[in-house]
């Protein structure tokens, strides 16, 4: 009798131990998945926020304007660094801000351009006139 | 130390051409449009615009002070392709004359008034 009341007692004592330990690995796999969940969450708004800042586009209507006017030859180094000087801001300050960018940069660029087409123009018809002179 | 007239250099450089070579060559001789713009606007806290910037670049490429070469293209840029710039030998010695003249015209002690 006494040995079956010590077994009982150790019985419950593991049966204790057991369910403490399965609590305490339960308690660390849901811990494990939590964090897991959260990177998840975090690289999914990560990427998110990436995709859409890169799908943000500058204005059309400046991106025409300045293709206009900028030669062939540097046409897309030109345009490329708008659009990457476009992102920067995007990411920094919103597309608002990125956009009022863009158009300040375009109206800015536009008097050095016809400036150069100009004396360009100029110093051609110039130098036409003088040889069909000689 | 005085040039004679024969030794004198034939091209003559603006300061915003200096400044562009200046920041091509900052970049270890090899920068593109947003580099250079964003070094000047580090350094001398002066802010070009892409026009100016290109059109100055066009001028010192038609004198023979640099050379370009088109680069990688990135998403970011909308799949447009970079353009690279490297100031060449007669590029350098031609910065190197000018920036040497405004040393020997510097007299005095530059004071803020």
């Amino acid at each position: 009798m006494k040995l079956e009341k010590k077994l009982e007692y150790y019985l419950a004592k593991e049966i204790v131990r057991i369910n403490f330990k399965n609590e305490e690995q339960r308690r660390e796999i849901d811990n494990r998945r939590k964090s897991i969940n959260h990177q998840i969450i975090r690289l999914v708004r990560l990427a998110f926020v990436e995709e859409k800042s890169l799908l943000n586009k500058p204005p059309k209507a400046a991106e025409y304007l300045i293709y206009l006017l900028i030669p062939r030859k540097n046409r897309e180094a030109m345009l490329g660094d708008l659009q990457e000087d476009f992102h920067e801001v995007c990411e920094k300050f919103g597309l608002r801000k990125a956009k009022f960018h863009y158009w300040f940069q375009v109206l800015r660029s536009i008097p050095p351009l016809i400036g150069s087409s100009v004396i360009k123009f100029i110093v051609a018809s110039v130098t036409r006139a003088f040889k069909t002179t000689n | 130390m005085m040039k004679k007239p024969s030794q004198q250099k034939l091209v003559t450089l603006g300061d915003l051409e200096k400044f562009i070579m200046m920041a091509i060559l900052n970049n270890h001789n090899d920068s593109y449009g947003v580099e250079i713009k964003r070094d000047i606007k580090e350094n001398i806290n002066k802010d070009i615009s892409v026009g100016a910037l290109y059109t100055t670049l066009d001028r010192l490429e038609a004198k023979g002070l640099i050379v370009s070469k088109l680069g990688e293209a990135t998403e970011e840029r909308g799949g447009r392709a970079k353009k690279y710039f490297q100031v060449t030998a007669l590029g350098q010695n031609t910065l190197n004359d000018s920036l040497r003249e405004i040393k020997q015209m510097t007299k005095f002690n530059l004071i803020a008034i």
